[in-house]
């Protein structure tokens, strides 16, 4: 009999990732970035009324290179070496893809803040209601001012300028500097940091275009470590695995035979169920937000100024199922009347939809199949619906020997055609139908079956039919099914499991006769394209704040923009019935 | 250098290897593993941790990798767009040579939905509980029990049945109300 964690930590051991590296260098930018650890180091002047810490220039995010990268690269350009503009341009392209460019960010605030935060820019004054304007690719002086609201002795990892155009991240930097580290301030006192920032896009580090945008700093505060302060409580540890001891010494980089981590307890040893993760710390950081300032920039106003940036939208055919004519279809087609499952009649289950108030009991409207803990069965779901996007079409056997679970006397051959019969193109189909077989008696599943695949990637054998209903291609790229076109799959019945029950556990199959089903699931989006922004602090202090990270990791990479619609259906198709014998003698 | 960039690299140096591993577990795909590890590692050491050791910090780059891995097929389908991408297109002559190699559990593991391998790694590799899953996740423990009972009943079909299913079944939920009967009378 396997043991499934010993086969986990086995096909873990035997990936087929030797061939694979993982850059530090790539991941000690990005880290970089997120610290805002970068930047030349500047003098530590005082502490005082009003002090002066740091003049740096600072460049734009697009290099993502980290403080010691930074000035081996800026020196290998300077110097005009070939090496050092290849440099740039390499982390240039790399920044496009990882980097927070094109995304609509909320600067914000949390935490309880013991600090303000302003910014000045040099030359402009905001009490004189006059307008002015920069160039493009213009260095200006900007001065991030932090005042004590209350005696403080923290550390900050820099203050970060964003720069929005109608909301959309479009310039990005970040000031460090190590000596930089701590402010230790008087209440009422005053700490300025003069930094210098380019107006420059954080693509490629292009000027910007004229227009108007919007200067945004954030600065992130935490406690100075301090014993006594209770900032100072442990971290929470990682979970343990099992036989995974921290303090063991590690290996030498195999990962195998001596991968305390991968190591499972010996056959016959019981499993300790893992310990609760201890309490998060308490979280005395924050992060402050200075009031935005407004910036132009002269010459005329492009008509879409960053659209060679930004990716382009998912191009969607005309007769694309939309989230909402897809919850139409259903609502024309809804009914409350019971669902006799008779040879080839169909019923759809809506499972889940945007919007939607989340509980934990939500699932069950939709839900049919074997329940997990046996201790009732369930009825087909109470209201679904009639309508018509595709049809299934089977091959089945008219019966099947089982013994134990198994399907014997040969493994019959059972062949799934899944076909668009509405006027849409249905998203979502890749490879092959999904083959889940359900026995039904008495209006209740009692057995499921997920026959396997004989060609488990069929991609390349969908054919290009002649007409008179052969199989037409369907757009891979999207997993789209046209309307009209069909899509293919052939399996082997090879085994079907019984529900459980609440005293025997899991039941054998009965000899008799069952109503077979078929189920396709399909997940309708509305086509919005994603992008990650990798700031997302706040959110991961939401989680916190949640207690949703005990023990674990803080989110720290967000969607943006959010996904904006769904609708998740379940197809339900009677395949007619199918008889079983058993033989459950060895 | 950098203190925490020193662990980082004494981490990748050491354990890279069992990473990428763990990572191809969730995932099941090793360029997506190898991604998978990259933002596992920003996101551990993006955040200041003082003190964290590079033994330490394996731990929160495994729960990185699963939070990372989830919340990608969370919120965004870019990867289910181009997955096929990534997957052999040559044809399989022998049919049932395809069936049979689809008894190894790694190839079990791929034919369960992302969530629910997800939950059956962090169940059986990382023996996390039911409620530990949940929060790790960011789903409800009883989503976290369908999901498993779903895995181990579509794993027990191309792998016969699980020696540990049960004991670890039964631990998973502190709720003995709630424990599924033995299940070895197949």
């Amino acid at each position: 009999m396997t043991k499934l964690s010993d086969a986990l930590r086995g096909a873990a051991d035997r990936a087929p990732v030797g061939e694979l590296s993982v850059s530090t260098d790539v991941a000690a930018r990005r880290v970089t970035r997120q610290r805002g650890l970068r930047g030349a180091a500047n003098g530590l002047v005082g502490i005082g009324a009003v002090t002066v810490l740091a003049v740096g220039i600072i460049a734009p995010t697009f290099g993502d290179v980290g403080a010691e990268d930074a000035g081996a690269d800026r020196a290998q350009a300077e110097s005009g070496g070939g090496d050092g503009a290849a440099g740039f341009a390499e982390d240039s392209a790399e920044s496009t893809m990882i980097n927070s460019c094109g995304a609509f960010r909320d600067v914000t605030g949390w935490g309880d803040s013991t600090v303000d935060l302003d910014t000045r820019i040099e030359g402009v004054d905001p009490d004189a209601g006059e307008i002015t304007e920069f160039e493009g690719g213009q260095s200006i002086d900007l001065d991030v001012i932090i005042t004590a609201l209350e005696d403080v002795d923290l550390s900050t990892s820099g203050p970060q300028v964003s720069i929005l155009w109608e909301g959309m991240l479009v310039g990005e930097f970040l000031i460090s500097d190590t000596a930089l580290d701590q402010a230790v301030l008087d209440q009422g006192s005053d700490l300025v940091n003069e930094t210098q920032v380019s107006l420059s896009n954080c693509w490629d580090g292009e000027p910007l275009p004229a227009g108007t945008y919007e200067l945004v700093v954030a600065q992130h505060f935490y406690p100075t470590a301090d014993a006594d302060s209770p900032s100072a409580a442990p971290l929470p540890e990682p979970s343990a695995v099992p036989g995974f001891d921290p303090d063991a010494p590690v290996s030498s980089g195999d990962g195998a035979v001596d991968d305390p981590a991968v190591s499972g307890p010996a056959d016959g040893e019981a499993i300790e169920p893992m310990p609760e993760p201890l309490p998060a710390p308490p979280m005395n950081d924050f992060q402050v937000v200075a009031p935005s300032v407004p910036l132009v920039i002269a010459g005329d106003v492009p008509e879409d100024p960053f659209g060679e940036y930004l990716p382009q939208p998912v191009e969607l055919p005309d007769n694309y199922l939309t989230p909402q004519v897809a919850r139409d279809l259903y609502q024309e087609s809804v009914t409350t009347d019971a669902w006799d499952m008779a040879e080839g009649t169909q019923r759809w289950v809506l499972q889940s939809s945007a919007g939607e108030e989340y509980t934990e009991e939500a699932w069950l409207r939709g839900f049919y199949g074997c329940p997990y803990d046996g201790t009732q069965g369930v009825d087909f779901p109470a209201e679904s619906s009639r309508m018509d996007l595709f049809e299934v079409d089977a091959t089945i056997p008219g019966g099947i020997s089982v013994s134990y679970g198994w399907v014997v006397d040969d493994n019959p051959r059972v062949d799934l055609t899944v076909t668009n019969t509405s006027d849409y193109a249905l998203p979502g189909f890749y490879g092959q139908p999904s083959a889940e077989l359900y026995l039904v008696r008495d209006g209740r599943v009692v057995a499921e079956g997920y026959p396997s695949q004989l060609r488990p990637y069929i991609n390349d054998e969908i054919l290009a039919g002649d007409g008179d209903g052969a199989i037409e291609p369907y757009v891979i790229d999207l997993g789209l099914l046209e309307s009209g076109a069909s899509l293919q799959g052939e399996y082997l019945w090879r085994d079907v499991s019984g529900c459980w029950s609440e005293s025997g556990g899991q039941r054998p199959l009965e000899a008799g006769t069952y109503t077979l089903l078929t189920a396709q699931g399909i997940y309708v989006t509305d086509g919005v394209e994603y992008g990650y922004t990798e700031d997302a602090e706040a959110q991961a202090r939401m989680t916190e704040d949640a207690g949703a990270s005990e023990g674990g990791m803080d989110t720290m990479i967000a969607p943006a923009p959010v996904q904006s619609d769904y609708v998740e259906l379940r197809a339900w198709t009677s395949l007619g019935e199918v008889n079983v014998t058993t033989s459950n003698a060895p | 250098m950098a203190e925490w960039r020193e662990t980082m690299e004494q981490l990748v140096r050491d354990r890279e290897r069992a990473l990428l591993g763990y990572a191809y577990l969730v995932c099941g795909n090793a360029t997506q593993a190898q991604d998978l590890v990259q933002d596992a590692l920003v996101r551990t050491f993006s955040r200041p941790r003082p003190g964290l050791s590079a033994v330490k910090a394996e731990g929160y780059v495994r729960r990185a990798i699963t939070s990372t891995y989830i919340d990608g097929y969370r919120r965004d389908q870019r990867w289910k767009r181009v997955q096929h991408l990534f997957q052999p297109g040559e044809f399989v002559p022998d049919e049932f040579g395809a069936v049979e190699a689809g008894s190894d559990v790694a190839d079990a593991l791929a034919g369960l939905p992302p969530r629910v391998r997800a939950c059956v790694v962090l169940r059986f590799f990382d023996d996390l509980t039911v409620p530990q899953i949940g929060r790790q996740l960011g789903i409800a423990p009883g989503t976290v029990k369908r999901y498993l009972s779903d895995g181990l009943g579509q794993l027990e079909l191309a792998l016969g049945p699980l020696d540990d299913a049960d004991v670890s079944m039964a631990d998973a939920d502190h709720t003995a109300a709630n424990r599924p009967q033995e299940r070895n009378d197949r």
